[in-house]
């Protein structure tokens, strides 16, 4: 039997941002304890998320500089779990309406350059299953 | 004449006068939760009677609200005090930080007075699902008080507040108003801020004030409305002068009603009160009454429990036992943390909510239920666009029913749900709306309030005072009702 090797690559960009993504706590290493916090990373009660400038500004340049196609309606999804470390029991992500889609990147390997498509994430990605 | 009757306004002027000081009125206030809410009755507005500590800030500008104590629902953060949403999951969890509201409240000088009780999370229409035992209605004992807001309309019916904050996802402040015979304005999705709002539904969730007359709603209202970058479905509009709404002439305006009637579910005395007393009063002042349909408005209900236990499924998410509140001390591992702590910690409608809501979300059936409902709710949406084309606003009943007995709904949670028939679609549609006292029942040996409400365009809560306080300052029905004997 043959296989055909595809292979996909999921990549997780730190952003270098002055605060974090959704409230005004620095980002920086070295802090005391529990001095990079407020209710908003904490999840408390109550809380509401706000989304950085700049993380949209330096999202919109990477899917600019992608070629992808950004877009004109952008929307935020709960990812639902039970994790420890996860204080609201939900990641906030971006299911069908994400900064931008599509694109390509190309790789060259030897002598050959190949345009590598991006895809955007299958909507409904992460979504809860009915019966697990 | 004891000073927790007297409204903010008439406070306000007291203070002005150099009549009484603050701490007249607090003394007066904490005689009257003593009397009324702690002992004999136990109407048990406030969660904690025992320790109110009134709260202020040292330094504050003087406003009309300055010196004036608020109560507050225990759903809204205040600082360094315990917030339970009167659920056990939340017991002992303290807030370290203020609500925007409350900010605000605190900003122009009003004193943070005590917590109010509420259904568990904002999950009733009765205030019989709180874990400390239920609100009774100052109207009549044996009554609800509605809910979720029960405990802040009943403080302020009761005297024992002076004005109260409520929050409504689909009626939680207009229902237990209309129950009570006081005011309950339901603001404009983002015209308050939800910062520090634990949050029930998202989409569905605002606050506003409980008040004895339309004056209050409206100075409250213009206190605590506004911008917030805390809060991203804040609208950043400029608010209006909302007391300068108030005695003007309604001479002109269209005011819809539903030319469909809910005949089973309404009240005969109810209908009366709304579509013939209320119309002809403003039918008097010159107001012109139109016809108009809101096709889609009898799947409200329906929409609802999709939409809103779907929301909260993943906003209760947070309550685990990892970080603050209750926990299970037994579990011996994090899935039995998990499910001990949720367990016990959640009452019956709360777990029944999470599991419809779950449910709704899930893959499979997310597109049946959730989508769908989204759809229908838009509709409902360009319903009331389509009628304010022809009216300025909408009025029905608050509540088909005047306040039932306890127990009455308590094993039928469907029955339960439509008592807020009337109410939902405005949450909905994101509408403001108001309801005032229109009449009273008197066939049940007290006098039982019954609730109007006006609904109106989107921002345009200065239209419904102006209609509000016209129709008030002619009936006097939040005078006739009077003091609670």
């Amino acid at each position: 039997m043959n296989y055909l090797v595809t292979i996909g690559l999921e990549t997780h960009v730190q952003l270098k941002t002055r605060t974090k993504i959704f409230c005004g706590c620095k980002l920086e290493f070295g802090g005391q304890p529990n001095s990079h916090v407020c209710p908003v990373c904490l999840g408390l009660p109550g809380a509401l998320p706000v989304l950085n400038r700049e993380v949209f500004l330096l999202g919109l340049r990477a899917v600019l500089a992608l070629q992808g196609t950004p877009s004109t309606v952008i929307k935020f999804d709960r990812k639902n779990y039970f994790y420890p470390d996860l204080p609201k029991g939900y990641q906030i992500s971006q299911y069908d309406s994400p900064l931008g889609v599509g694109g390509s990147i190309e790789i060259r390997s030897g002598d050959k350059t190949k345009k590598n498509t991006l895809n955007p994430p299958a909507s409904g990605r992460g979504r809860r299953k009915a019966h697990p | 004449m004891s000073l927790s009757e007297k409204t903010a306004f008439e406070l306000s002027e007291l203070y002005r006068k150099k009549e009484c000081t603050q701490e007249d009125v607090l003394k007066d206030l904490g005689i009257a939760v003593k009397a009324k809410d702690r002992d004999a009755r136990r109407i048990h507005a406030y969660i904690q009677p025992e320790s109110i500590r009134p709260r202020e800030l040292k330094k504050s500008a003087a406003s009309r609200l300055s010196g004036i104590p608020i109560a507050v629902k225990d759903n809204i953060c205040v600082e360094g005090e315990e917030i339970t949403c009167a659920s056990k999951i939340l017991k002992g969890f303290i807030s370290p930080y203020n609500a925007t509201v409350v900010q605000k409240l605190l900003n122009v000088g009003a004193v943070i007075f005590g917590r109010t009780n509420m259904d568990e999370f904002a999950f009733g229409s009765s205030c019989e699902t709180s874990v400390y035992g239920p609100t009774r209605n100052p109207r009549d004992p044996e009554r609800v008080p509605g809910g979720s807001s029960g405990g802040s309309a009943a403080s302020v019916a009761d005297h024992t507040a002076i004005a109260a904050l409520g929050s409504d996802t689909g009626g939680s402040i207009r229902q237990p108003a209309s129950f009570c015979g006081v005011v309950g304005m339901k603001p404009t999705y983002g015209r308050v801020s939800r910062y520090g709002l634990v949050a029930f539904a998202s989409s569905l969730d605002q606050i506003g004030p409980i008040t004895k007359d339309v004056r209050d709603s409206a100075l409250l209202l213009g206190v605590i409305a506004g911008h917030d970058p805390k809060d991203s479905t804040s609208a950043d509009l400029p608010v209006p002068d909302y007391l300068a709404c108030l005695g003007q002439s309604i001479k002109g305006m269209k005011v819809g009603i539903l030319a469909d009637d809910n005949k089973e579910g309404l009240n005969p005395l109810v209908r009366a009160s709304v579509k013939e007393e209320a119309q002809n009063t403003l039918r008097k002042l010159g107001v012109e009454i139109k016809e108009i349909s809101l096709p889609h408005m009898k799947y409200a209900v329906s929409v609802y429990y999709i939409v809103a236990p779907s929301e909260a499924s993943s906003n209760l998410a947070r309550f685990d036992g990892v970080r603050y509140g209750f926990r299970d001390p037994k579990a011996a591992s994090v899935l039995d943390l998990y499910e001990n702590t949720r367990g016990e910690g959640f009452g019956a409608e709360a777990k029944r909510r999470i599991i419809l809501g779950t449910y709704s979300l899930s893959s499979g059936y997310y597109d049946a239920y959730y989508l769908k409902a989204m759809k229908v709710r838009t509709k409902i949406k360009q319903d009331f666009d389509k009628a304010f084309k022809e009216v300025d606003a909408i009025m029905m009943p608050t509540s088909p029913s005047v306040a039932f007995k306890l127990g009455e709904k308590t094993q039928n949670p469907l029955e339960m749900y439509l008592s807020d028939i009337y109410t939902i679609s405005a949450n909905l549609a994101g509408i403001p709306a108001i309801s005032i006292p229109c009449g009273i029942d008197g066939t049940h040996g007290k006098s039982l309030p019954i609730g109007l409400q006006f609904l109106g365009k989107p921002f345009d809560e200065g239209t419904l005072y102006k209609l509000a306080h016209a129709f008030e300052q002619n009936t006097d029905f939040h005078r006739k009702l009077g003091n609670v004997k």
